[in-house]
């Protein structure tokens, strides 16, 4: 167990290792006791903890030591590797690569999990942020250096979404963002990315992963669904659509005005929050966002942040709960609320 | 040969390390390497300086690092994780430097100074402007000590403490970079921290209890 506590204080348990030790913490005065005495026992190598830059010219340097790779008559195909079932064995030890060509055809849906109940996304979303916090109380700061270069990569994605949302804005006659219906098929969140994709701003064969997240293996080389294949869905592949249709990421549920339900009009607000990293991976069980250590966040305003815990902001906003504290559409025109891909604007509409 | 200061463009910056090692396989193209060159450096870097403790040979290190990639891409299996084959190289690398080193340390040891505080890079030695410098002072001495202790480690402790706490690495990629089951890397870390807390205690407790002991005398 104290191999284990020592994993969970570094991040380097598996997500269900995590969860274990969680409960278990929760659960037992002793075990926090014990967590303590061992992250006291961390303190010394945290005395070492500097970050050493690469000097300037290594990428260079590196690159002109590389010699040109000749490829034998094996023409580009695009951007395919094995999927599903991998019985392909070591075929990198003979260096032949026999992979099939088009994988798509052979993916079966993902076993859809049964998280669609709020209350239930609520549960997990109440066990991360417990992760969160105990994790935060001794991450050394050199993993948090990590995170945040990993955290880079997902910015610049999370930039391309949001240029994309924004040259959405300049299409939309009362410049407002993507509307999510209140019921039905296009009732999700993820329903955001379908909607860049039918504007001709993303492409419809690059849903929106987070470069430091794994693909799960379903959604590998899959398109995004197009508006015909949503209603045309039955409701186990639909909800197989939604949940993976907006990628690793968080999207507006949109917001209540006068007791009518819109999508967020632009208003270039600093502190409107329209898109995010998930705070579920939902794919690998998995509760966190870069490992736990926070979640990259694009405001209205085209402003991206790094928020080391999902709570409210300075300005008292939560960016994926409502004033409410539910997962639904914000109370009024200024409540911003993020959500996972699948979940519907309003907790207990059907969206199926 | 492309030599862009630029970082990844957006369109390689989405692709995976695996696919994108993939691509380069099929294809040659030299900026898709550059983008995985580009996307480790910092990290690389930073564990090959700090394993080797020195600049010049982690800039060596992780120039063969590459290298290796690039001439041992065909018998990359599509089905691992690039990281964890990525820091078994860059760890083999760094072993071989030392070897290298080592040898060349025995028939120069009359080379003037002591190689920890003379070899950085000019940027590590930058500091603000307001550092306290009994903090700094204290800070570099206890960053010193650490190095040195977790240095004198076995090297299987030694791969663990760096891989695990300095380069957060999962307990499960660890053990995939080292070929060696998950439950030997948690007990390796687990002693390799039991070890250096004792030896923190010994040293520092001794020179708390010697700094205390003339100022009680004397109060």
């Amino acid at each position: 167990m104290r191999e284990d506590l020592l994993g969970f204080l570094l991040g380097a348990l598996e997500p269900d290792e995590e969860r274990r030790i969680v409960e278990a913490l929760l659960r037992d005065p002793d075990l926090r006791a014990e967590l303590e005495r061992l992250r006291e026992s961390l303190r010394p190598l945290q005395q070492s903890e500097e970050v050493f830059e690469p000097p300037a010219d290594l990428v260079f340097k590196t690159m002109s030591g590389i010699p040109e790779r000749i490829v034998e008559n094996e023409p580009f195909v695009g951007a395919e590797t094995s999927v599903g079932d991998t019985g392909a064995g070591d075929a990198g030890a003979t260096g032949e690569e026999k992979q099939p060509k088009n994988a798509v055809s052979g993916l079966s849906p993902m076993p859809v999990p049964a998280t669609s109940s709020p209350w239930r996304w609520m549960d997990a979303f109440a066990t991360v942020a417990a992760t969160t916090v105990l994790a935060g109380l001794v991450l050394p700061g050199i993993l948090r250096e990590r995170a945040s270069s990993r955290s880079v990569a997902c910015q610049e994605q999370l930039r391309t979404a949001g240029t994309a949302l924004f040259e959405f804005l300049t299409h939309s006659t009362d410049s407002r963002f993507p509307q999510l219906e209140v019921d039905g098929p296009e009732a999700f969140a993820g329903r955001y990315a379908t909607a860049l994709a039918e504007a001709g701003l993303i492409s419809f064969e690059r849903p929106l992963w987070c470069p430091s997240l794994d693909i799960p293996v379903a959604w590998q080389h899959r398109p995004l669904p197009s508006h015909a294949e949503l209603h045309q869905a039955s409701p186990a592949h639909l909800a197989f659509l939604q949940e993976g249709a907006g990628g690793h990421y968080a999207y507006s549920l949109g917001v209540r005005d006068q007791g009518r339900y819109f999508a967020p009009r632009f208003e270039s607000r600093p502190y409107f929050a329209i898109l995010a990293d998930s705070p579920l991976d939902r794919f690998s069980g998995s509760g966190e966002a870069h490992e736990g250590r926070g979640f990259n966040i694009l405001f209205e305003d085209g402003h991206v942040a790094f928020a080391a815990q999902p709570n409210a902001f300075d300005w008292g906003d939560h960016p994926f709960l409502n004033r409410s504290g539910e997962v639904e559409a914000g109370v009024d025109r200024n409540d911003a609320i993020l959500a996972p891909s699948p979940m519907p604007p309003f907790a207990l509409i059907r969206n199926r | 040969m492309s030599t862009k200061p630029i970082a990844l463009n957006s369109d390689t910056a989405l692709i995976a390390d695996e696919e994108l090692l993939c691509l380069y396989k099929q294809t040659g193209d030299r900026e898709l390497f550059e983008t995985l060159v580009r996307r480790y450096q910092r990290e690389i870097f930073s564990y090959l300086r700090r394993y080797l403790g020195d600049a010049e040979q982690a800039d060596d290190a992780f120039q063969g690092t590459f290298l290796q990639v690039h001439l041992k891409c065909e018998q990359f299996d599509n089905d691992r994780r690039f990281r964890p084959w990525l820091y078994a190289i860059a760890t083999n690398q760094a072993i071989d430097v030392q070897r290298r080193n080592k040898r060349h340390r025995m028939a120069s040891l009359d080379r003037a100074g002591k190689g920890d505080d003379s070899d950085g890079q000019w940027s590590e030695k930058l500091i603000g402007d307001f550092v306290d410098p009994l903090v700094e002072a204290a800070s570099r001495e206890n960053g010193l000590w650490i190095r040195e202790a977790v240095e004198s480690l076995t090297d299987s402790m030694k791969q663990a403490v760096h891989l695990v706490y300095y380069q957060g690495m999962k307990y499960r990629e660890a053990a995939d970079t080292l070929g060696i089951p998950v439950g030997t890397v948690k007990s390796r870390l687990h002693a390799a921290v039991q070890r250096l807390t004792t030896q923190w205690g010994e040293t520092h407790e001794e020179e708390i209890d010697s700094d205390n002991r003339p100022a009680n005398q004397s109060g």
